[in-house]
């Protein structure tokens, strides 16, 4: 990278966190410190963005264009579904409730336990899934850069903690809404660029066609077929379900919509976000299929792993020989296209198919052991596919920026996960349990020795995370594995009025149990999205039983 | 002297009153979020069709 980048990165990077810094300077209320205040509903929407496109949505979703192709976006159909339900149900009772602690609902309409419940599953799984936000881009940026991973993590960890602290609730929002400005003008201006070097060699509507005839434009599959990982009915269905979870009973979510200026206002951002999220995930998967287009006229690298290849190596010259014939065989379907041929068209088209199967063959077995020879066994090479684009073909300066927008990415989920652990701890443990009268400042000073506590933790597990797994997968398990159970207490809370505290808690806990053991003793046979669905619908089971056979401790209370 | 917001405690949830917004057409809102879903959904059926 040049010294031109490395300008481009810390100014950008150094322009948000002292505008963010600079904005809150004289932040006192307790409003805008937990909760912030006074949002409208562009911060608010681009601020539930923010928390939501973590770095490795930068890295991993143009991969999984690059080698899925379009499909992965069904997963985004129950989106816009849960947003109505979040606008109608839940962000009403939180406002009408002045909640600090999403949480604290729960104590309204049940008892204490159910609230320390519902923030002890959300520490858990928050705090474990802190460390690995900024474990994993911080590994594979470090890793195809050639930069020191202590630096990067520890640079990205303090700047976070530093303004998290600073301003709180209020500061990262503001931080939130320059981060989204400078990755949507970097994801932007990336995707002008491939498709102005694209036109070199095929139009936008011929590289689709590649793209297609190599079966990567499948977006929308209606099939029935269960064991089909990504359909429209898992999309709208399991989609639904863990949008629902996060996006209603998750604090680093609520948090961003707690702090609007009127319940209108929260309604309008997430509604944003209902509109704007699945155009967003398609034009970044679609910057894959097209970054995929560009490689097949362009030599990519025998793999995209960062190792050093020995120069003459005979499977590398191999690899590179099955690309050209695949370069041959794309002219032939496009000239097909250009002469509208129909029957020349189909029979270039089964001859790049044929081309592209060998060549991901050879490809494919040479990367089996590169893994196998430099320790990338468990990692994805999609994941460094982006990257390395973005390492190779960006003009001086653009590299720096788009290197700014991945870490601005996994700052802006970090500081919304900080925020919220340590709104938690604060308002649902420490206020609660060991100083309950205290005057605001007391409680800002609180606050921000938590954030700077969860700061540390979450450093500290980076550090000592020595792994090369799929780190983001392990972050979806364990939300997965606990989100179901929090929304079955919500919803339990909100449409089940004869359902008491007792039951609840209990019906609660013996639903995260058969949860965490199904999953421990069911070896990946249950897919880790249906937890999210199976948790909901145990909890409501379990805490039906329960009250029927428990006399009932305390009057019914309606939210 | 103390200034009244120093006794401004977290069970108490002093905030103002947020007004709802209960007079706004959100049912136009929503019907809208629904219809962009599904013509979204359209437009990526035809683009799978088309550039099979």
């Amino acid at each position: 990278m040049s010294v031109f980048d490395f300008i481009t990165l810390f100014l950008t990077l150094g322009m948000i966190i002292f505008w963010g810094v600079y904005k809150t300077r004289s932040q006192k209320g307790l409003d805008g410190f937990l909760k912030g205040k006074e949002m409208s509903w562009a911060t608010i929407g681009l601020s539930v963005m923010a928390t939501q496109a973590s770095a490795i949505t930068f890295l991993s979703t143009p991969g999984q264009g690059y080698a899925s192709g379009m499909e992965f976006v069904q997963n985004y159909f129950g989106l816009p579904l849960a947003m109505i339900a979040v606008c109608t149900v839940f962000i009403p009772l939180y406002h009408r409730h002045k909640v600090f602690s999403a949480y604290q609902l729960l104590e309204d309409r049940f008892d204490k336990r159910s609230r320390y419940l519902g923030s002890f599953l959300f520490l858990l799984q928050r705090g474990l899934a802190a460390g690995i936000t900024l474990y994993a881009p911080s590994i594979i940026l470090t890793q195809v850069m050639g930069w020191n991973f202590n630096v990067v993590l520890l640079g990205a960890g303090i700047a976070v903690i530093f303004y998290t602290i600073s301003g709180g609730t209020q500061a990262v929002y503001v931080t939130h809404r320059h981060q989204m400005t400078v990755i949507f003008a970097g994801m932007i201006f990336v995707f002008g660029l491939v498709v102005f070097k694209l036109n070199q060699f095929s139009s936008f509507s011929e590289s689709l066609h590649i793209a297609g005839a190599l079966g990567k434009m499948t977006i929308v599959d209606y099939s029935l077929d269960p064991g089909k990982k990504y359909t429209i009915w898992t999309g709208l269905i399991g989609g639904f379900f863990l949008a629902l979870s996060y996006f209603g009973t998750d604090q680093s979510q609520v948090q961003r919509y707690l702090g609007g200026r009127s319940t209108a206002q929260s309604k309008i951002g997430m509604i944003f976000n209902a509109l704007l999220k699945v155009p967003m995930q398609f034009m970044i998967l679609l910057l894959g299929v097209l970054v995929f287009v560009f490689y097949l006229w362009n030599s990519p690298p025998a793999t995209f792993f960062p190792v050093n290849l020995e120069d003459g190596d005979p499977r590398v010259m191999e690899v590179q020989q099955a690309h050209s014939e695949q370069k041959v065989a794309a002219q032939n379907f496009v000239e097909a296209l250009r002469a509208e041929d129909a029957t020349a068209r189909a029979e270039s088209r089964e001859q790049l198919k044929q081309a592209h199967e060998d060549y991901l063959e050879k490809q494919q077995s040479f990367v089996i052991d590169v893994k196998a020879k430099y320790g990338f066994e468990k990692a994805k090479e999609s994941d460094y596919v982006f990257l390395n684009f973005i390492r190779t073909q960006l003009p001086i300066g653009m590299v720096g920026l788009l290197i700014a927008v991945i870490i601005s990415a996994a700052m802006s989920s970090t500081a919304s996960e900080l925020n919220a652990l340590s709104t938690i701890s604060t308002v649902d443990f420490y206020q609660n349990l060991f100083v309950k009268h205290a005057d605001k400042k007391h409680y800002i000073m609180a606050s921000r020795l938590f954030t700077a506590g969860w700061g540390g933790v979450a450093i500290i597990f980076a550090f000592f995370i020595k792994s090369q797994n799929n780190l983001i997968e392990s972050v979806n398990i364990i939300g997965s594995l606990f989100y179901g159970s929090v929304l079955g207490l919500f919803l339990t809370a909100f449409f089940f009025h004869w359902i008491r505290g007792t039951a609840v808690f209990l019906g609660t806990i013996a639903a995260q149990t058969v949860v965490l053991i199904s999953y421990s003793l069911g070896n990946g046979s249950i897919g880790y999205l249906w937890y999210n669905f199976i948790g909901c619908g145990l909890v409501l089971i379990f805490s039906s039983l329960f009250q029927l056979f428990l006399k009932k401790d305390s009057p019914a209370k309606r939210l | 002297m103390t200034e009244p917001e120093e006794h401004e405690e977290l069970d108490d949830r002093v905030h103002d009153d947020i007004p709802e917004g209960k007079d706004r057409p959100w049912g136009v809102l929503y019907t809208l979020v629904v219809v962009a879903l599904v013509l979204q959904i359209l437009v990526f059926t035809w683009f799978t069709l088309h550039f099979k």
